[in-house]
């Protein structure tokens, strides 16, 4: 039996909701709540001891690095067709997901808590929150949580990250103008795991991502939101405003 | 299809991953080495090439490939030899997982300490106006900012503290992972090991401190099982500048007591 543990259909997690609905493959879901910092807690650490979610636990293996689990079960499920499996077509699913990682995982991650997280950690007791705060095991997610609590983002982690987004825009406009999909001639994983970000970021900066500026691009987003099994994916979330409340993402490369 | 064309510099990090895979294989190349610190992945006719300016580039048939760890996927799949990726699925994800580590955490600061120590002086004497020409025509951001710190020696003090953090605190999770199979993915030699091979096989000189028999058993009796393959002995090859060198004096450090190798 596949576990997945997971929180918001959100980035991360939900490219391995969908790949998982679109195999079609009975699972078992555990929701992780990471408001609650459950993934800072014993339990998640035994399974992840850098503290990100999706983990995906098959074969006494956990499985981490979301779009690693992408491959994995497209891969281990190739009648369901999530990929090209030639070796240039594989190449270009791999490395499109890469570059989409590279700019969007952290700039999604800042740009959403800077919407959401903010106002939602702006309610909380200050004193318990900086207590659980500081308690964070693992330095790397200890920042992220820490700059969304004080709201202390600047202004070059901003602009870099919003143009992060218009480079992807840009390229993803001038491939989708004469193609379907972003890899290929059919639906893959590189359109998974770029939908779960493009989901959420035409809300979040909808200056940037929106039908006059990329119109292409949100056709596309149409087109993926309207399969059952994304539907059933994006279904599955909890917390308010669902599909959009971000955590912090992975840090922003030491080279810019 | 055509004869592959690698365009490479030293058989180190980035462009020794592709450079070794290929030899593994068997897969008969033509190698264009490609001088990084003469700016040749910079000049025009390299930039036709691959317009990110970014070296290594494999050219097979119509295919343009300029990501070092996929290519290793890529060479895997297209060409016949030895398989360098396990059979397993949790096997393969593992190696992935350290195409990840390794690109995304440890290189990154590796490389950090590699620019600031060789890359850097390595040019920094040259004429600042033909330095400062060189720097315009880069393509990518990332690599711009990444020549302008190297040439005018811009790394903080506590950027180099943390890019060494940041390795020592590899070498560990290397040393733990060695710990319970003897290759980064699982029981076989894979592209995993390649890929972190190109990073660490200078450790045991460069970081001798803290790389050793004592401190690092497993990565150290690793690294002694990769360089006897005759596949990294004829990569280094390969090399033009003392890097390739070095590995003599690392195969001392490494050898097992009482023997030569």
């Amino acid at each position: 039996m596949i576990e997945l543990y997971h929180w918001e259909p959100v980035s991360h997690s939900a490219r391995t909701l969908i790949c998982l609905h679109e195999i079609g493959v009975e699972y078992q879901g555990h929701y992780v709540d990471l408001l609650e910092f459950e993934h800072f807690g014993a339990d998640f650490l035994a399974l992840n001891r850098l503290a990100q979610v999706p983990v995906l636990r098959t074969n006494g293996v956990c499985l981490t690095e979301s779009a690693l689990i992408s491959e994995y079960l497209a891969e281990s499920f190739r009648s369901a067709a999530l990929a090209p499996f030639d070796a240039l077509g594989w190449y270009r699913t791999q490395t499109w997901s890469k570059w989409i990682d590279y700019n969007l995982s952290s700039s999604l991650g800042t740009l959403g808590t800077r919407k959401y997280l903010v106002a939602v950690l702006a309610n909380r007791d200050r004193d318990d929150l900086e207590k659980a705060i500081a308690a964070i095991p693992v330095a790397e997610r200890r920042s992220g949580w820490e700059l969304a609590a004080k709201n202390t983002y600047g202004e070059d982690l901003v602009t870099n990250s919003r143009r992060k987004v218009e480079l992807v825009v840009q390229r993803m406009e001038q491939r989708l103008a004469e193609n379907q999909w972003l890899v290929g001639d059919a639906y893959s994983i590189a359109d998974i795991n770029t939908f779960a970000m493009i989901h959420s970021l035409a809300d979040i900066v909808p200056d940037l991502v929106n039908t006059r500026i990329s119109p292409h691009t949100m056709a596309w987003r149409s087109r993926i939101a309207e399969r059952p099994a994304v539907r059933e994916a994006l279904a599955l979330g909890r917390r308010f405003p669902t599909g959009r409340i971000c955590a912090p993402g992975p840090e922003h490369s030491r080279w810019g | 299809m055509a004869r592959p064309i690698l365009y490479h510099w030293e058989p180190n990090a980035n462009s020794g991953k592709p450079i070794i895979a290929l030899i593994e294989k068997g897969v008969d190349f033509e190698s264009r080495y490609t001088d990084l610190l003469g700016f040749d992945q910079h000049k025009p006719e390299y930039l036709a090439v691959n317009p990110a300016g970014t070296i290594p580039v494999l050219v097979h048939g119509d295919a343009v490939l300029a990501e070092s760890t996929e290519m290793g996927e890529y060479i895997d799949a297209a060409f016949d030899g030895p398989p360098l990726r396990p059979d397993s699925p949790e096997e393969r994800w593992r190696m992935r997982w350290w195409g990840k580590f390794l690109d995304g955490y440890f290189g990154p600061s590796l490389s950090m300490i590699g620019w600031s120590v060789f890359v850097g002086p390595s040019v920094r004497n040259r004429d600042p106006e033909e330095l400062r020409r060189n720097i315009e025509r880069i393509p990518l951001k990332e690599r711009r900012d990444a020549w302008t710190k190297a040439i005018y020696n811009t790394f903080s003090k506590e950027e180099l503290a943390e890019s060494l953090r940041r390795v020592l605190h590899g070498v560990r999770v290397f040393e733990e992972e060695l710990g319970k199979r003897p290759y980064f993915a699982g029981t076989t030699y894979s592209l995993a090991d390649i890929n972190a091979f190109c990073m660490a096989y200078a450790l045991p000189l460069m970081q001798a401190e803290h790389v050793n028999k004592e401190k690092t058993p497993n990565l150290v009796d690793w690294l002694r099982r990769v360089y006897a393959r005759p596949a990294i002995a004829r990569s280094f090859e390969l090399g033009r500048t003392p890097m390739a060198a070095r590995t003599i004096e690392v195969r001392k450090l490494i050898a097992e007591d009482g023997s030569d190798d």
